[in-house]
């Protein structure tokens, strides 16, 4: 037969999963992803000979009567097929290899790795391509079919087998031709018949009733991690495990006792995997329904399933038979019972928000390639197989295969995606959780799963951490001796030496004894001077007390709660008075009595308070051993030593002051107090660092950028720097952060992580010489001596790449909330992974990487970071209804990194005005938790699950902040005209009128110094941000402008 | 009669285990592969069409055969 003899090209329709898959092919960069390979071995012996021309002519009349291999795609007016002529023999796509016996398999194996590599040309074809590999012993041969996947599908193995058994051994009765005319009218009325289906009204109910349900199933998404590719080359590798017989058997009988089909019980144990991988209980696993619907179509070759998302929910006490019997079963069966609607209709109506080149509803697949019982084979084709092509559609396949009496489980991964070792990870719960399901189905399916191995939870960065002295107190006390005479504190008018420092440190102890202080109690440090604080601080631990920075900007209320709540007796300083404390001036407590050191190791060091969800602060009372082993881990990991000179920055407050100031000082070097120069004044910052040769800086991840940025912009180089570490929150690089340590390459950016219920415990090290920075950085690795579990959804420690909440031992956890016994319990409690030790369970949800490296992914509840400030939104929302008439108060968080801030929604009665609100919350809270914005709302908005639609709010704030009423603002001349302009763009507000302090607007300490640096570049006025300060107005500003200028 | 017999046959073709009207399809080995491959059998012509939604209905080798019976005397729909 040759072409001449077939009419013109006649044009077919198309169904909607081809039209699906000619859309997402027209949209991905390796258009070989769909090539689609079959394998058919053959037992050369059943064949007839001689066998080269045999197969040459079998797969020339095979194309014939297959038209759906003769098809190519045209897309005007609509997308369309139109079929080719039958292929003359001597023309078809086929290569013919012939090797030796020995070779036969490797060269096999090769080619099924290379015929799919080359894309087809879809519009002028033929889209299908041949191998026959042979051996020329005749032991063994092999047809490799590639076409692309629109023209077949799993269930076309079966058919085509047929075909190849008659054609192989010339038992075809009918002719060629006539069989050509009937296979071509049977695929037109098959896909005449989809397509009616396909555009009925039932199916479109169905479809949108089915979309409802799946756009509650949140997107799942393998190995989360922050710089996770978003488009991918579909580069895919294969990885494979087989059960044996008794497994087989036992899947078998598992099935057969539930009632089930082998596709229940491998979507439902599949469905368990990926959702505890994913870290989801609900997930979409795609798989092929077969849905051919005329009789005739099913001797055709061609793409007629209908790829559908089956909905795995995931409850992990529940048991497997539950599971599989229960709501398994019954989703599959839902999916059977909706095998006409098309994916693509479904997809219409789900709208998801997902890139374009995959697939829309999900990331995993499911394939169960069980069309073809080699076992029962009686004619030349033995088996069949559908090698990968080296490319991933998805995520995560895998394809399920009997094979001699056992199953054969592929998986195919994108490498972009999903790493090796979180592929194995992937594989090896597979394996745990079926042979587990098939052994004991009153398990539940949390317990399908094992822990993953402790070494990662125990791996730490490897620096050394040698503690000399059981306390800090004793520590510093022995480097007092051996370096009297070094400077341990510099302020701009004062030295104080070591040998002073710890004079003036034992003098206070004294001073604190006759007060009665003693172990186990806390001392108040109401103090300005850093020398003082050190003196203090110091002079505490002498006592085997704790000692309680009390911040004077901190309202009355607060400091009044915070030091009742800490049994605080006695505060150092001046200007705070609270019932049942008295307050000493530090001078006053110098005596000269002679009062042996009571230091203590089993007491606590310090008490810092943080946010309370509750609308309590809590006092966070950390003890001995972890701060220890910090400061021995700061002179290896750190390199502080007699050398070093570490600024103190960070407000008393703070945890990381404790870090700047205590090792500097145990390890002999110099703390330098940040003073003259205005925490918030970059410029005055950089010439600090700058001036007193700095080698440590510990700033607020938000301070970052502002000061390499000011840095760049000042010209200045830091060349005594060597140590930039951050904390606060996550930390995010950019090239002009990167750019500051390219031009100090001897500075290393030193990321810290660690709740204050830790103090810093993980850190991560960037240095110029690196390769590319990731934007997104990790936590990275813990120091020594402390342990990091991350538990997934199902209790279990999480393999590499999957996400869960970070428990934290080994010494690393306080003592708990001072006199709190209930939230103490709640968050420190002994852990199964450590049991004699105890666990501090931090909330933060985090992910290791194939290098053991932490990766920061977000809270599981309402904390946030403010600019580095810990935030519980339940803790404002809890001082907000303390207002008469508020009924409800839900605060959310808007913006990122220096810009974020807080929002107050508030469902109140009539008359409760915004002023009153924010007099109250000043009373009670410090500023970083004030709201930018306060708005009333006259319900709380909440999503399908019942929970408070935080989303919605922010997006309402916006809307509120858009549509607020531009107030004509007056200015004393132009110059106040054009700072309110430069104001208003950096706070993204209309206008800010020249009497009304900018803080009100929502500049902070951050934009404060951007705003200034753009008022320095228009009118070449510097600024001092502490003259600002003093009254942050427009009105202010054109002063200090205006007093420049002269 | 014949036609039940013939189903009979037809079915234990693809059947794992001997079956009576009240077994369970599952528990007969039959999956829903299996029974598009008898409704292929049994089918009066190439022309007819089969309902997939509908096999989620059948659950005992009794409803299978109604099924297989319709549709082997199915006139041709289109």
């Amino acid at each position: 037969m040759t072409a001449e003899l077939v009419a013109p090209p006649e044009t077919l329709p198309i169904t909607e999963s081809q039209k699906g898959l000619l859309v997402v092919d027209s949209l991905v960069p390796t258009r070989q992803i769909y090539n689609q390979i079959m394998q058919f071995d053959l037992d050369p012996a059943r064949c007839d000979a001689p066998l080269v021309d045999v197969v040459r002519r079998a797969l020339a009349v095979l194309v014939t009567v297959q038209p759906a291999l003769r098809q190519v795609f045209g897309r005007n007016p609509d997308l369309h097929a139109t079929l080719l002529a039958p292929p003359d023999a001597d023309d078809l796509p086929l290569e013919t290899i012939a090797v030796a016996p020995g070779e036969y398999a490797a060269t096999l194996a090769e080619v099924g790795r290379t015929i799919g590599r080359t894309p087809f040309d879809l519009g002028v074809g033929p889209v299908y391509r041949f191998a026959f590999v042979h051996a020329t012993d005749g032991s063994a041969a092999s047809i490799l079919l590639c076409a692309h996947h629109t023209v077949g599908d799993g269930v076309s193995m079966a058919p085509i087998v047929r075909d190849l058994d008659r054609m192989l051994t010339g038992t075809m009765t009918e002719d060629v031709e006539t069989l050509r005319i009937a296979r071509e009218t049977a695929f037109r009325k098959e896909l005449a018949a989809q397509n009616r289906v396909a555009s009925s009204e039932k199916t479109a109910e169905k479809a949108a009733a089915w979309a409802e349900r799946l756009r509650a199933v949140p997107p799942l998404v393998l190995y989360p991690r922050p710089n996770r590719p978003t488009q991918t080359d579909f580069a895919g590798t294969r990885i494979s495990w087989t059960t044996d017989e008794a497994e087989a058997e036992r899947m078998q009988a598992t099935c057969k006792r539930l009632g089930v089909s082998p596709f229940v019980l491998l979507a439902g144990v599949y469905g368990a995997v990926v959702a505890r991988h994913g870290g989801v209980s609900s997930v979409l696993v795609g798989s092929p329904f077969a849905a051919r619907r005329t009789i005739g179509a099913f001797d055709l070759c061609g793409f007629f399933v209908n790829t559908l998302p089956v909905t795995v929910d995931v409850d992990w006490t529940r048991t497997v038979d539950e599971h599989l019997s229960g709501p398994v079963r019954a989703e599959i069966d839902f999916c059977r019972s909706a095998v006409d609607v098309p994916f693509n209709r479904l997809v219409a109506q789900v709208q998801p928000d997902r890139p374009r080149d995959r697939n829309p509803l999900f990331s995993c697949m499911l394939a169960m390639q069980d069309t073809f019982d080699a076992s029962t084979a009686t004619g030349p084709v033995i088996g069949i197989r559908e090698p990968s092509n080296g490319t991933a559609k998805f995520d995560l396949w895998i394809g399920a295969t009997p094979v001699n009496g056992r199953w054969q489980l592929d998986l195919d991964y994108d490498r972009a995606l999903i790493t090796p070792a979180v592929a194995d990870g992937i594989l090896d719960s597979m394996r745990t959780a079926l042979r587990r399901a098939i052994t004991d189905g009153s398990r539940t399916l949390a317990e399908l799963f094992d822990d993953a191995s402790t070494t990662q939870s125990r791996r730490t960065d490897g620096y050394a951490a040698d503690v000399p002295a059981p306390t800090l107190s004793e520590w510093f006390d022995e480097t007092a001796r051996s370096t009297p005479d070094a400077i341990a504190i510099e302020e701009s008018e004062r030295r104080l030496t070591f040998a002073e420092l710890a004079g003036r440190a034992n003098r206070v102890a004294a001073g604190l004894a006759g007060h009665g202080v003693g172990p186990g109690d806390v001392v108040g440090l109401r103090l300005d001077a850093l020398g003082d604080n050190a003196v203090a601080i110091l002079a505490t631990l002498r006592r085997g007390a704790a000692y309680l920075p009390l911040d004077a900007s901190l309202p009355a209320d607060r400091l009044a709660y915070m030091v009742n709540q800490a049994g605080c007796r006695v505060i150092i300083g001046s200007g705070l008075d609270v019932d049942g404390a008295s307050t000493v001036a530090i001078a006053a407590l110098e005596s000269d009595e002679d009062v042996p050191s009571a230091a203590d190791r089993r007491s606590g060091v310090y008490v810092m308070f943080t946010s309370g969800s509750t609308g309590r602060p809590k006092g966070v009372l950390m003890g001995h051993p972890p701060l220890l082993n910090l400061a021995a881990w700061s002179a290896s990991a750190l390199n502080v030593n007699a050398d070093t000179r570490f600024l103190q920055y960070a407000p008393a407050g703070f945890d990381v002051s404790f870090q700047e100031i205590v090792p500097t000082l145990l390890l002999g070097g110099t703390v330098v107090a940040r003073e003259p120069a205005d925490r918030r004044d970059f410029p005055a910052m950089v010439r600090r660092v700058a001036e007193t040769a700095v080698t440590h800086l510990y700033l607020p991840v938000a301070a970052l950028r502002p000061f390499v940025l000011c840095a760049q912009a000042q010209r200045t180089r830091l060349p005594a720097l060597r140590t930039f570490c951050v904390s606060g929150e996550q930390l995010l690089v950019d090239d002009e952060i990167r750019a500051f340590f390219d031009d100090h390459p001897h500075c290393a950016l030193v990321n810290h992580y660690g709740p204050t219920e830790t103090q810093a415990v993980t850190t991560q090290r960037l240095a110029a010489g690196d390769p590319p920075w990731a934007r997104h950085v990790p936590i990275g690795l813990p120091m020594p001596n402390v342990t990091a579990y991350v538990v997934d959804g199902t209790g279990h420690l999480a393999p590499a790449g999957v996400a869960g909440e970070l428990f934290l031992g080994g010494c690393s956890p306080a003592h708990g909330y001072i006199n709190d016994p209930e939230r103490t319990a709640d968050r420190f409690a002994p852990g199964r992974f450590e049991p004699d030790g105890i666990l501090y369970r931090t909330g933060d949800q985090v992910v290791r990487d194939e290098h053991d490296t932490l990766i920061f992914l977000g809270r599981g509840d309402t904390q946030v970071k403010i600019r580095g400030h810990r935030v519980e939104l339940g803790e404002l929302e809890t001082v907000a209804t303390e207002v008469p008439g508020i009924r409800q108060a839900v605060a959310a968080v808007r913006g990122d990194g220096a810009d974020r801030e807080l929002l107050l929604f508030l469902v109140s009665e009539a008359g409760v005005d915004h002023d009153t609100v924010r007099e109250h919350l000043g009373a009670r809270l410090p500023a970083h938790m004030m709201p930018a914005l306060v708005v009333d709302i006259e319900s709380v908005p909440t999503s399908g699950t019942g929970k408070t639609n935080r989303a919605a709010l922010v997006e309402l704030a916006s809307k509120v902040r858009a549509e607020e009423p531009v107030t004509v603002a007056e200015y004393a001349d132009d110059l106040e005209r054009d700072l309110a302009e430069i104001w208003a763009g950096v706070l993204t507000v209309p206008t800010v009128e020249r009497d009304v302090p900018v803080l009100q607007y929502g500049a902070h300490s951050l934009n404060i110094f951007t705003a200034l640096g753009l008022v320095q570049q228009r009118f070449g006025v510097a600024v001092s941000v502490v003259d600002f300060f003093r009254a942050p107005t427009i009105a202010t500003l054109a002063n200090l402008v205006r007093e420049g200028l002269k | 009669m014949t036609a039940q017999l013939d189903l009979d046959s037809t079915i234990a073709k693809y059947a794992t285990v001997s079956f009576d009207d009240s077994t369970e399809l599952l528990d007969a080995g039959l999956e829903s592969l299996s029974l598009l491959r008898l409704a292929v059998e049994v089918a009066a012509d190439d022309d007819a069409e089969i309902d997939a939604t509908r096999l989620v209905e059948l659950h005992t080798i009794g409803e299978l055969k109604t099924w297989l019976s319709e549709l082997a005397t199915a006139e041709v729909a289109r």
